[in-house]
């Protein structure tokens, strides 16, 4: 069951845009692909949408050929699309026939979602029974109505550009709130995001694109273990520069907060404990942590880039 | 899901959003607004004509100046010529001549037809007349209809028959007309041909306008992503192509409504006879259902040849603003059809059998001005008209191929406006890659 994207390659010209991406979303959650902008993410959700041709490779769905009309499909794309001068409920009608619903279904289906993205006002008419306009609505409320129409026919793989992107942080609590809802509808869901934060909070599995490759792949909490816990937030009350320059640290950043402090070796942070009680140094904050998505995402991507 | 029933939704989509938008009511209001008053118009300004020229004398004008009779009947008619001298032929001239007399040559470079009566199981009347001369086949049909009409009193002199009996009679009467010349067929009223080959440049500029504008719409506001991953480019496109058309002949067919309906509430007796004369004499038409299919099939593959122009201008560009760059092609093409077509039209060349009239009257994009009218009014031959159909389909076809080999690369498109030979790469890459594969 799920989705497996083998070996996908996409040029355009002479320049691979894709080169070799594989993966698979062998369970219901959310994928994330991350990349750097013209990493290829958008290149490779347009070959899973099967909006554009590919030179070589696979994509998958159950084990067959993905076929897009086979697929129950909800996408929300990264630069959002709405016909500016026509009626909201006139495009999510029309969104939905597309998607092969019948009107009463979609009718209940835009009734629970503009309910749900608290937008009855204007999907439907006003006292003087007159429609409301996509340029009529803030950035915030396109989106709402755009991730309506991505979700109108409760699809079965979700591929989701971005969503967060622009979003007030109310408005961004209801998106992540509406996606945990899908999760836990056991739906497939491939996320694409520059907010590593958001990343973290939902997805479970990555691919860190650059330059049209995988920089790195995986389970995420499998691959911030690989990195140990290599990370230390130190704060002292007293000076301890003396005693940080003994050391030969990765990285060595000083903070208002106290030293965020990048490890050679997990055992450097013992040491320095000691050196720090042998001094009666009186510490306010000592805490080793595995790197953050985003620290990894700098790394992986500098290195690619390094190449 | 993407799949080929799309086609409705898209078409029906189309069609709804663009007659809701305000610039096409706008359009159709002032259409039928300008048709309901052409009528009007045309009244005063005739009647101000009139009074240099009044309309008797206008509806009086008669080009043919003597008839050639040969009676071989055997029942009297050469002998009741007087009753064939009335009202506006109330002037003309009989010369009996016999069946040895070379009747094309008596006609020839002159304004004088020939008429011959028979009777077999009905009364046969054959005219000859010389096209290269003033005489139009419209003269020949109205003179026709008058010998017609006046062939009962002829027989009811001759015979003494009852009224009754002369109807039954009068529809056997069996007319044949015939015309020398180099012409193989005759033109069309000027002002016919003028106002057709306007109409389809009005329908051609408001449908390459209105597609190349939402396709260009479509793309800037990425609202194709959307749609395409639910029909295919070729399904997105085709129903917009046909939706918008749909709307822009509704126009039309509004506005003839407004004319045809100003015309039996305001039009006076010379409007009437000029509308029945030249819009709705379905005598000097070629109605008959090869020929209206024909008709049709030209049109409307014609429009899908520009429709589809008009769409690959609106996804060669990303942004509504910079259309007008990408337009001119479809411009050109537009003004050199019309321009070509009112030349050979309003010159009479077209009237002429030669390589360069027939290539006119089948090259596409010429031959949607010109064929389909002379087909309706049966002055183009059949042969013609199926070659310029088949010509027009086949470019249709071959160009919604070529659209949708370039057009779903080119809606992804984003940066300057995509020339003729961007396009061109594009589907050369497009059939590379099919052939690799």
């Amino acid at each position: 069951m799920g989705l497996k994207i083998n070996n996908i390659v996409k040029k355009y010209g002479d320049k691979t845009v894709v080169n070799g991406i594989s993966f698979a979303i062998d369970n219901p959650g959310v994928y994330a692909l991350l990349g750097t902008n013209g990493a290829g993410k958008t290149t490779t959700i347009r070959i899973i949408l099967g909006m554009i041709d590919y030179e070589s490779g696979s994509v998958k769905w159950n084990d067959k050929d993905i076929n897009a009309s086979d697929i129950n499909i909800g996408y929300l794309a990264e630069e959002r699309g709405l016909y500016p001068k026509y009626s909201l409920m006139d495009q999510l009608m029309y969104f939905g026939r597309l998607r092969g619903m019948n009107t009463s279904d979609i009718k209940k289906a835009i009734k629970y979602w503009s309910e749900r993205l608290e937008v009855e006002k204007y999907v439907y008419p006003d006292k003087k029974k007159k429609y409301m306009k996509a340029d009529q609505l803030s950035k915030g409320n396109q989106q709402k109505i755009q991730l309506m129409a991505a979700l109108i026919s409760n699809p079965e793989l979700i591929i989701l550009d971005e969503p967060l992107s622009g979003l007030d942080p109310v408005n961004a609590e209801l998106f992540k709130s509406i996606i945990h809802e899908e999760i836990n509808k056991e739906k497939y869901i491939i996320m694409s995001s520059h907010q590593m934060s958001t990343i973290e909070e939902f997805c479970s599995d990555i691919t860190i694109m650059n330059k049209g490759n995988a920089v790195l792949q995986g389970n995420l909490n499998e691959i911030k273990k690989s990195y140990g816990r290599i990370n230390l937030e130190l704060k002292c009350d007293n000076d301890i520069k003396d005693i940080i320059s003994r050391f030969e640290f990765a990285n060595t950043e000083y903070t208002p907060d106290g030293y965020s402090i990048r490890l050679r070796e997990e055992e450097q942070a013992m040491s320095l404990l000691k050196e720090l009680m042998n001094n009666n140094i009186d510490i306010v904050n000592f805490q080793r942590r595995e790197p953050s998505l985003h620290e990894i995402f700098i790394e992986k991507v500098g290195e690619s880039n390094e190449k | 899901m993407k799949n080929n029933k799309g086609f409705l939704d898209v078409f029906s989509f189309t069609f709804i959003q663009t007659f809701k938008s305000k610039a096409i009511i706008i359009v159709t209001a002032v259409l039928c607004v300008l048709a309901f008053a052409s009528v009007p118009m045309v009244n005063h300004f005739g009647a101000s004509d009139e009074n240099t020229r009044n309309e008797d004398e206008k509806n009086n004008e008669n080009s043919i100046k003597k008839v050639f009779l040969c009676d071989k009947s055997g029942i009297g008619i050469d002998k009741n010529t007087d009753i064939l001298q009335d009202g506006k032929y109330k002037n003309i001239k009989y010369e009996i001549v016999s069946e040895k007399e070379d009747a094309k040559k008596l006609v020839k470079n002159t304004n004088n037809i020939y008429m011959m009566t028979s009777v077999t199981d009905r009364i046969n009347i054959e005219f000859i007349y010389d096209d290269n001369k003033d005489i139009t086949s419209m003269d020949v049909d109205e003179y026709s209809d008058f010998v017609c009409e006046k062939m009962p009193d002829i027989e009811k002199k001759i015979f003494g028959i009852t009224k009754e009996q002369n109807k039954i009679i009068e529809k056997n009467i069996n007319i044949e007309k015939k015309w020398i010349g180099q012409k193989t067929h005759k033109g069309i009223n000027n002002s016919v041909m003028m106002s057709y080959i306007c109409i389809i440049i009005i329908i051609l500029t408001l449908c390459g306008e209105t597609i190349s504008t939402s396709v260009a719409m479509e793309k800037s506001t990425r609202v194709i992503e959307y749609l395409t991953i639910n029909v295919k480019p070729i399904v997105l496109i085709s129903g917009k192509v046909i939706g918008v058309m749909s709307v822009i002949i509704s126009q039309f067919l509004a506005a003839s409504v407004c004319f045809f309906a100003s015309a039996q509430m305001n039009g006076n007796q010379g409007t009437k006879k000029a509308i029945a004369k030249y819009v709705l004499n379905s005598e000097s038409m070629n109605i008959s259902f090869v020929n209206v299919l024909i008709v049709l099939v030209t049109l409307i593959s014609g429009v899908i040849v520009f429709g589809m122009l008009a769409g690959l201008a609106g996804a060669a560009v990303s942004r509504v603003e910079a259309l007008g760059e990408s337009m001119k092609i479809y411009s050109i093409i537009l003004v050199i059809g019309a321009y070509a077509a009112m030349f050979l039209a309003s010159s009479g060349e077209i009237n002429t059998l030669t390589p360069k009239t027939i290539a006119a009257f089948i090259f596409p994009v010429t031959s949607l001005f010109l064929t389909p009218v002379y087909a309706v009014f049966g002055k183009v031959s059949i042969t013609i008209a199926i070659a310029a159909m088949t010509a027009m389909v086949i470019t249709a076809i071959v160009l919604v191929i070529f659209v949708s080999k370039v057009y779903e690369g080119m809606i992804y498109y984003k940066g300057e406006t995509l020339r003729l030979k961007d396009i061109i790469t594009f589907s050369k890459d497009k059939i590379k890659e099919e052939r690799d594969v």
